[in-house]
């Protein structure tokens, strides 16, 4: 076997804050070998970026380190930051979670691709470097890249940007490549291109990769080993399979078993998905009554929201539409889950938005228990706020930071006007429904974990006795494991309750467990809909399947099995500069 | 001479000093040098206390705010004490030792006219304060109510969108006003009524800019997604400003509130020393400072480093506390 690119020995890393130590990466080693993908898994706070950031020398100054890196014979601790910026970019590069800001908005991407390569080799002239800009980004397949390397960052989209970080992290041939979540940021088809990409260029370079990241489903077709990490140490480590079917730890069993997974099936012999199924079975179990003969709490009939495009200052002219909503209709009937399923941009955040309003739509109808909504009076339509209530995607930025989570419960109610010891009694209630301790009412939202601020927010949602909740993406910004709590809370109440939700994602695996209604969303339609296993076992739409075949599996085996699209490796190795290809070509050959 | 309205006026100034104070408290409990410490006990003032820790570490760490509040807190005990104490009344002439130094029984000295310049200093220091501390309040006040409706209804409509034009034109045209001429022309006739017309008067042309900063801040947080939530439940807008936007920025308008002080206070000295401030029968430090002698120290230099040491001494308690509270220092959440 050769000999480690990377070689981690007990690091550690603390930071002094005001509030007292922070140890984030605590007695922490491990190598990566030439060619091989290691991937680090863990939830928010376990201290994978900080590991990784310190291997790339970026860490603060603040921060105190102990143990050693060691980066190809060379000790990343002694050197200074001349030397480190010698190998950054070079030797190993990164690409970073958000491509919006990781590229610079006031220069062409081509800019500054060339950028990194005449940094490492001043000896290139500029317009090779140009040309070499224009390889790599034909070899991560960017189309017409020539054009597209005169564009700035902002005429790009996020896959795309994506791909330009990805182009030039391998712009210098580097031996380590560290991925940061490149693809959290991206939607679930973008995202398995990205993943796809990143895993050909790696194999073209034969170089090592960290991938850090906290999606179990993305690890399992990329990495060769896997190393978990909890609470800034490491929990367990070893071969991909050996990960996901014969887990040692608890903890990485519990990982595992939160993973939402759209083949239900359990055949591949992986652990993953099995806290999910029990949610299935809690959200399926009950209210044996025909679908037909349940009322209908919310159709939605025909909606339109067209946005117009206007030009000019003082005079404005429509120049085009935006139609943002196209005309779609469904129907939610009571004790329900339909799930609104699309990437981002496709119209689902305008259809709740319209729905939340309680305005008369700019065509279509809109009726909650039968009532159209344009028809409301004012009274009528504040009563209805108690109906239909909204539980947003971020727990962080729906509860009011200034005000102690037993008045934010209080809010609803103070609107419908209950009596002060009603609204006592039921924040106890609320707060118990939830999983939380009545206790906890005098508290700040602060003070509480994502998942527990979700908590709050489905509370808050549950405070008047709603007939209808709408869920935007409510799990997105949670861990895995806090995600499977937050879903089972959501199935159980369901049933007990007999609410209907309007579950709004852009995760059709996460979908699968909860809902029993489908309706996939793109570019303002509805392209396909119906029960749920129907979606998933027969997919009619193109778009649907296409949806489906993205979404990545959590068991290596049948990771593997899937098709990918490969880096451009003629591309890449000069072809497009014809003649000059010799030249021009791979800066190292 | 202690008059009644000056009596009031000083309890007016210590009682919106701790006030103040006390309205920083509902955001970060425990500030010195507040007297009125909130009931302790119950869990919403334990867990607050955590945060109110760190910000009072934050702030008396600076050493600029421990000063700063120490001056601040002998001058206004100078204000209210020493004019009941001292032998000499702010009118009360001494001919006899006119324009003398320092001696043991004129502790500043005396002017041309025989005025005993510490008690005119102290009495004046007295209005100071009351129209410093009054006009900042009022300031922040006419500027909460233009910046945040305007903020607020800026994304409701079309008719928002207009109220929202109004309000920010009204701003632009207070903000072009030539506010010394106009001060000039009101202050000596209102002086008539009351010395404390200057209040409002100096209030009205000194709101602009703040208005404007928390309509901005306004407009930012109406796109949260708690004040959206807090729509869709059916909150009305103005318990929406009260109840989720003004909490919010809070920490933001106390600063400007405390800094509001000491601009007040060089407004009015400036406005009294070239005479359209405060008239006879009542002084400031502006008008003490209108009687100097050049040739004589002793008649401008102490009122003048009186006035120096309160502004400066304001403005590092407003400097502490923005450092103390600064929401974009990263760290102030524990």
């Amino acid at each position: 076997m050769s000999d480690p690119i990377l070689t981690v020995t007990d690091l550690s890393v603390g930071f002094e804050t005001e509030a007292g130590h922070v140890q984030a990466v605590q007695n922490l080693s491990y190598q990566v070998r030439p060619g091989e993908a290691l991937a680090i898994v863990g939830e928010s706070g376990s201290g994978k970026s900080v590991s990784s950031l310190a291997v790339m020398g970026l860490l603060p100054g603040s921060a105190q380190i102990t143990g050693d890196i060691e980066l190809m014979g060379k000790k990343i601790f002694t050197m200074n930051d001349r030397e480190l910026s010698q190998l950054r970019g070079d030797t190993i590069s990164m690409v970073f979670q958000d491509p919006l800001s990781a590229l610079t908005p006031v220069f062409t991407v081509g800019d500054q691709i060339s950028e990194v390569v005449r940094i490492h080799h001043p000896d290139v002239s500029k317009q090779k470097a140009a040309d070499r800009a224009i390889e790599l980004l034909e070899a991560v397949g960017i189309p017409e890249p020539r054009r597209r390397a005169q564009q700035y960052p902002h005429e790009f989209s996020g896959g795309m940007r994506q791909r330009v970080m990805i182009a030039m992290a391998i712009a210098n041939e580097p031996e380590l490549i560290i991925a940061d979540e490149p693809t959290t940021a991206l939607d679930v088809t973008i995202q398995a291109q990205v993943m796809e990409l990143l895993k050909s260029a790696q194999e073209m370079l034969g170089a090592a990769t960290i991938l850090i990241t906290h999606d179990m489903g993305v690890v399992a077709g990329f990495a060769d080993r896997v190393l978990v990490m909890k609470d800034a140490q490491m929990v367990e480590t070893g071969d991909v399979e050996q990960i996901f079917y014969e887990p040692r730890e608890q903890y990485t069993r519990n990982l595992l078993s939160a993973v939402p997974r759209i083949d239900q099936g359990a055949e591949g012999g992986s652990v993953a998905g099995a806290a999910m199924r029990k949610v299935a079975e809690v959200a399926t179990s009950e209210d044996s009554r025909p679908r037909e003969e349940r009322p209908v709490v919310l159709a939605v009939e025909d909606l339109h929201r067209i946005y117009p495009i206007t030009k000019g200052a003082v005079v404005r002219r429509k120049v085009g539409e935006q139609r943002a909503v196209d005309g779609i209709s469904f129907d939610i009937r009571e004790g329900e889950c339909m799930a609104l399923v699309g990437e981002s941009g496709c119209g689902k955040t305008t259809t709740l938005m319209e729905i939340m309003q309680l305005r008369t739509p700019q065509q279509g109808e809109i009726r909650i228990d039968g009532r159209p909504t344009g028809s409301l009076s004012r009274k009528e339509r504040a009563k209805l706020r108690s109906e239909v209530t909204l539980v947003f995607q971020d727990p962080m930025a729906s509860l009011d930071p200034r005000m102690p989570i037993g008045d934010i419960l209080k809010e609803p109610m103070r609107v419908q006007g209950y009596s002060a010891k009603k609204m006592n009694e039921r924040v106890d209630w609320l707060l118990k429904t939830v999983e939380l301790k009545p206790e906890h009412a005098s508290r700040y939202p602060t003070e509480f974990s994502g998942g527990q601020r979700q908590r709050v927010g489905v509370a808050r949602a549950l405070a008047c006795d709603p007939k209808l909740i709408i869920l935007d993406e409510p799990t997105s910004a949670l861990d895995v494991t806090v995600q499977a709590g937050v879903l089972a809370l959501l199935a159980d109440l369901k049933t007990r309750l007999g609410v209907s939700y309007l579950f709004v994602s852009h995760d059709l695996s996460v979908v699968r467990h909860i809902s029993d209604r489908i309706s996939v969303m793109r570019k303002g339609q509805i392209v396909e809909s119906g029960p749920t296993e129907r979606v998933f076992d027969d997919p009619q739409h193109e778009y649907t399947k296409e949806l489906l075949a993205a979404v990545p599996i959590p068991d290596p085996k049948v990771a593997r099995t899937r098709s990918r699209n490969v880096i451009d490796a003629a591309a890449f190795r000069g072809h497009a500069a014809g003649g000059t290809a010799e030249s021009s070509g791979s800066v190292r050959a | 001479m202690t008059n009644p309205s000056d009596m009031r006026g000083t309890d007016d100034a210590a009682a919106l000093q701790v006030e103040t104070d006390h309205r920083a408290n509902s955001v970060l409990e425990g500030m010195p040098p507040s007297e009125a410490e909130p009931p302790e006990g119950d869990a919403r003032s334990l867990e607050s206390i955590g945060r109110g820790e760190l910000l009072r570490r934050r702030f008396l760490r600076n050493p600029g705010a421990l000063i700063g509040m120490v001056v601040v807190l002998l001058l206004i005990l100078g204000a209210i004490f020493a004019p009941m104490a001292y032998q000499y009344e702010p009118f009360e002439r001494d001919l006899r030792n006119a324009l003398t130094g320092p001696s043991q029984y004129h502790w500043f000295g005396v002017d041309e006219n025989g005025y005993d310049i510490f008690a005119r200093t102290m009495v004046g220091l007295r209005i100071s304060l009351v129209i410093g501390a009054g006009t900042a309040l009022l300031t922040t006040v006419l500027a909460l109510i233009v910046g945040t409706v305007a903020g607020y209804v800026s994304y409701k409509g079309r008719w928002g969108a207009f109220v929202d034009g109004a309000l920010v034109n009204l701003i632009n045209l207070f903000l072009v006003i030539p506010s010394l001429l106009l001060l000039m022309l009101f202050s000596p006739v209102l002086q008539q009524a009351s010395w404390l017309w200057l209040i409002p008067l100096l209030a009205i042309f000194s709101w602009m800019l703040t208005a404007r900063v928390l309509r901005a801040m306004t407009q930012q947080l109406v796109r949260t997604e708690y004040v959206e939530a807090s729509r869709f439940m059916g909150v009305n807008p103005v318990t929406t400003i009260v109840r989720h936007i003004i909490p919010n920025i809070a920490s933001w308008i106390i600063i400007d509130t405390t800094l509001g002080v000491s601009a007040a206070i060089l407004g009015e000295t400036g406005l009294s020393f070239i005479g359209f401030g405060i008239q006879y029968p009542n002084v400031s430090l502006g008008t003490v400072l209108q009687a100097y002698n050049i040739a004589a120290p002793w008649t401008w230099i102490p009122p003048a480093m009186v006035l120096a040491a309160l502004v400066i001494s304001v403005n590092l308690m407003g400097e502490a506390l923005r450092d103390a509270l600064d929401p974009t220092s990263g760290s102030s959440r524990v």
